[in-house]
């Protein structure tokens, strides 16, 4: 597979669905997509959403190389009709909206056509591959009639009736109103007087409604045994008209098409409106809601990615022996024993760092012999204080010798590291794990080479993160999580142990402590990724980022050298004191402005 | 109307084949070479109506030389200006127009250049000169944020399914070029870059502040010389020729402004390229540019007839 990026991750978007089946990796969030139900999947950019979507159409489930995919095959309940929204549908909401604002709601109908003309393309390549893959000696004849109603009820021109060519019409006819509307920008005419057809009023949920039995009944499906599903991916970039819309389907319109939709973690506030009232539809009862960064299997399943990526490259070889485990993390029972490592970290900070030695004695803890007296103990100090320990003891100050004997890179390897560092996003995963993989040889791969591919990813990410364009504010998503990075930091290695230091934040719902501009930012972060959210109800929609707690992504965990661990919460306006919160003055409300 | 032809003309040739301009129009900012141009023809030239493009901050009012200033707001004032002043030469069959867009900013020039392409107009035609003053070397100062990453406005499209092909050029800001390419996820991109560049000093920085890019994806590193239009509007021809069947083009021009004027010539001829910004809103670096030297301008003369 080849791919443009300027480092190498991997993004489904970019392939067919053949493509994103040779690297696929079942998951606990496919097999709940694949239920024959509405689906809801939220996540941020790069957490596999597109991937499983793309995972449920036929060409990708026949090209799985999996002991599995025989079964799903089989036992699929529905056609998935894949349809991509993407940045550009933001973008006609912008800057392109504001050009046809002064032609009513022709812009509206603008808007709609553009929708449907792109369900429709994506319907003729499900009919292709349900062809393709799933019917036997099909004849021409069958090929003809479909496209015969196809070209009468989406209104077309006389075209050939074969299903690639009235999608080449639909795409043609795409063009033709592109250049209606580029002459109309520069030729405004009145309304009454705005070029209208009769396409621009279909609606590709009827028109789907109608031609889905006709379809069956030329090709001889049995009504009814399976079902249809339109997957609109990202939904976060179209049109908050459509979101809208498809939200609302939910409750379900015909018993034979269903929805599986994407997003980003956190919904519009406009959709909450529109999704509120006594016949909303709801998780569990209406539809399935999948939230990504919060399934239980997300280290598991990044564990899965990165053997699938050694065995390919060395098929004998074991995950645990060639990244190694850390020390820090590691669950072993005797690895707080007197004479193990962490007890030998336990003595050093003491060593150094009266705080912490004030800490143990208020515990009771023997100095002269600082290991964990019963089981108690163990688990709830020694097992939390542990990544602290190992955290102040590397960069809390002593003589210089002593420092540089030991590196940094036992804090940031293992493979505990490798499968939490990207929070479940395979699409940075994949990229890290090439990486160091690229530097390895069969036996193993050094400690040092994973620190530095890890802080490299950590600081690709954050040149994403800072590129993010942030309209009219000051700050950007970065300056944020760099204040945030900085206070957990500050509250990890300050002057003070804490067993429990700061390392997650809670946004305040006070809008005098955080203005509005500030949750855009943090909005913006959370749909990219460097803020997770956490404890999130998996039954409801999440539409506010006020009140709700999240975490850095444990990417910037390895530039602000944080432990790979969620601790205590802090205000998000505690972590941005002594910032101007301000927006620019542009934004400002302005005297006799009109 | 349509768009006949475009030929880069030498500053001399120009002087000697245009006797009288019906229109001049460039931008007014803090520049020192933002009446360069102006200052070479206007002794040798008949200016009927010269116009400065003023950016709301600047002050204009010492301008001098019967040019008259312009507040520009946002580029729909461009559509107005240009309305009235068409209306008001209705009767004539024929203009000379010249735009200097050595200053301006990219959606100024853009919207002029749409509207003389889409606008239905009764002239039989209008002979356009695009120059451009290159300038001497200024240190690139740290990137502002990016405001905002879209369309310049003018050009609408519906997406189609084809992936995105981002062509980039690049400029000496360090990571704008990153952020465009991250925020858009093109399927494919390309990297468009001065060498040689009017002073070596500008080849130097915007290799330096793009070297992760530059040196981990060769192949997709084209290198055009500054002055040589023609050299670049063959690259970027073939290139959309290679690209436009598979994919939907986006150019982003971030660079020098000669590649931003043929992006945009590119994106006029073909309908199919769009023109992508990646702005930092009213917080601009400011540049003093001066001239790099008088005499030194590169003057494109394209050619809009009419297609009734």
């Amino acid at each position: 597979m080849k791919e443009d990026t300027i480092f190498p991750t991997y993004n489904a978007r970019h392939y067919g669905p053949k493509e994103v089946a040779k690297t696929f990796i079942w998951s606990e969030s496919f097999g709940r997509l694949m239920q024959n139900n509405h689906s809801v999947i939220l996540g941020a950019r790069g957490c596999g959403k597109t991937t499983l979507m793309k995972m449920l159409t036929l060409p990708a489930l026949y090209s799985w190389e999996s002991k599995l995919a025989d079964s799903f095959i089989q036992n699929i309940p529905f056609y998935a009709v894949y349809i991509s929204t993407d940045i550009y549908w933001n973008v006609k909401n912008q800057t392109y909206g504001e050009q046809l604002e002064s032609f009513g709601n022709w812009s509206e109908l603008i808007s709609k056509f553009s929708v449907t003309s792109n369900v429709f393309t994506s319907l003729c390549d499900t009919f292709l591959n349900i062809l393709q893959y799933d019917l036997n000696d099909t004849k021409e004849e069958q090929e003809h009639e479909l496209c015969e109603k196809l070209i009468q009820l989406w209104k077309l021109p006389k075209t050939i009736p074969k299903i690639v060519f009235v999608k080449e019409a639909l795409i043609q006819r795409i063009d033709d109103v592109n250049q209606i509307i580029q002459n109309l920008i520069f030729n405004p005419k009145k309304q009454l007087d705005l070029p209208y057809h009769d396409f621009f009023n279909l609606s590709f949920e009827s028109s789907i409604e109608v031609i889905i039995p006709i379809f069956e009944r030329i090709y001889n499906l049995p009504m009814g045994e399976k079902k249809w599903a339109l997957c609109f991916d990202e939904l976060e970039f179209a049109p908050i008209w459509l979101q809208s819309e498809l939200f609302k389907s939910l409750r379900s319109r015909k018993q034979y098409i269903l929805y599986k939709l994407s997003a980003s973690p956190i919904l519009s506030n406009d959709l909450e409106n529109s999704l509120s009232g006594l016949y909303r539809a709801t998780a569990g009862n209406d539809y399935e809601l999948i939230k990504m960064w919060a399934l239980s299997d997300n280290q598991k399943f990044s564990k899965l990615i990165i053997e699938s990526l050694l065995k390919k490259k060395y098929p004998e070889a074991s995950i645990d022996n060639f990244f190694e485990t850390n020390g820090l993390y590691s669950k072993e029972a005797n690895s707080y024993e007197s004479g193990s490592e962490f007890n030998s970290e336990v003595i050093q900070l003491i060593n150094k760092d009266d705080s912490f030695k004030k800490f143990l004695e208020g515990k009771g803890i023997d100095l002269s012999n600082p290991v964990a007296r019963n089981v108690h103990d163990k688990n709830t100090l020694f097992r939390k204080i542990k990544p602290i320990v190992y955290y102040r003891n590397f960069f809390l100050k002593e003589d210089v010798e002593s420092r540089r004997s030991r590196k940094i890179n036992g804090l940031l390897s293992g493979i505990e590291v490798l499968s939490e560092i990207c929070d479940g996003n395979p699409r940075w995963l994949i990229g890290l794990t090439t990486n160091i993989l690229k530097k390895s040889d069969e036996y193993g791969v050094d400690q040092s080479i994973q620190y530095r591919e890890i802080y490299a990813v950590a600081k690709r990410f954050e040149n994403v993160i800072g590129n993010i364009p942030v309209g009219d504010n000051k700050l950007t998503v970065l300056d944020v999580v760099k204040r945030i990075g900085e206070y957990f930091e500050g509250n990890l290695l300050g002057q003070q142990f804490r067993m429990d230091p700061k390392s997650t934040f809670v946004v305040d719902k006070d809008i005098e402590k955080i203005p509005i501009n500030i949750i855009e930012l943090i909005e913006k972060g959370v749909s990219q990724g460097a803020f997770i959210l956490l404890d999130t109800n998996d039954d409801k929609f999440d539409f506010e980022v006020r009140g709700q707690r999240f975490k850095l992504s444990y990417l910037f965990h390895a530039i602000y050298t944080l432990p790979i661990r969620k601790y205590e919460k802090v205000s998000l306006s505690t972590c941005l004191s002594g910032v101007d919160l301000s927006i620019e003055d542009s934004r400002q409300i302005k005297l006799f402005d009109t | 109307m349509d768009l006949k032809y475009g030929v880069q003309v030498d500053f001399e040739s120009f002087i000697a084949n245009n006797k009288v301009v019906d229109l001049f129009i460039c931008a007014y900012n803090h520049e020192g070479r933002a009446m360069s141009f102006f200052s070479s023809i206007k002794g040798s030239v008949v200016i009927e109506k010269a116009i400065a493009l003023c950016y709301n901050k600047t002050p204009f009012k010492d301008i001098g030389d019967n040019l008259e200033a312009i507040v520009i707001e946002n580029h729909s004032w461009i559509i107005n200006f240009l309305e009235e002043y068409f209306e008001s030469k209705r009767n004539k069959k024929s203009l000379n127009i010249v735009m200097d867009y050595s200053c301006m900013t990219k959606s100024w020039y853009y919207t002029f250049i749409l509207y003389l392409k889409n606008k239905d107009l009764n002239f039989t035609d209008i002979n356009t000169f695009f120059s451009y003053t290159p300038a001497k070397f200024i240190s690139p100062k740290e990137p502002k944020p990016n405001k905002e990453i879209g369309p310049l406005p003018g050009k609408y499209r519906i997406p189609t399914d084809k992936p995105k092909a981002l062509i980039v050029g690049l400029g000496f800001e360090r990571s704008k070029a990153e952020g465009i390419i991250e925020h858009l996820e093109p399927k494919v991109f390309y990297l468009f870059y001065t060498e040689p560049a009017s002073e070596e000093k500008f080849s130097e920085m915007i290799k330096k502040n793009n070297k992760y890019m530059l040196e981990k994806r060769k192949e997709v590193v084209f290198k055009y010389p500054y002055n040589d239009l023609l050299y670049l509007e063959r690259q970027l021809t073939n290139l959309y020729e290679q690209l436009k069947d598979d994919y939907s083009i986006i150019i982003a021009p971030l660079g020098p402004k000669p590649f931003t004027f043929i992006s945009i010539m590119l994106s006029v001829r073909f309908g199919n390229i769009d023109i992508w910004r990646v702005g930092s809103g009213s917080d601009i670096n400011y540049y003093e540019y001066e001239s790099l030297e008088e005499g030194n301008y590169i003057i494109c003369n394209v050619l809009f007839t009419s297609h009734r």
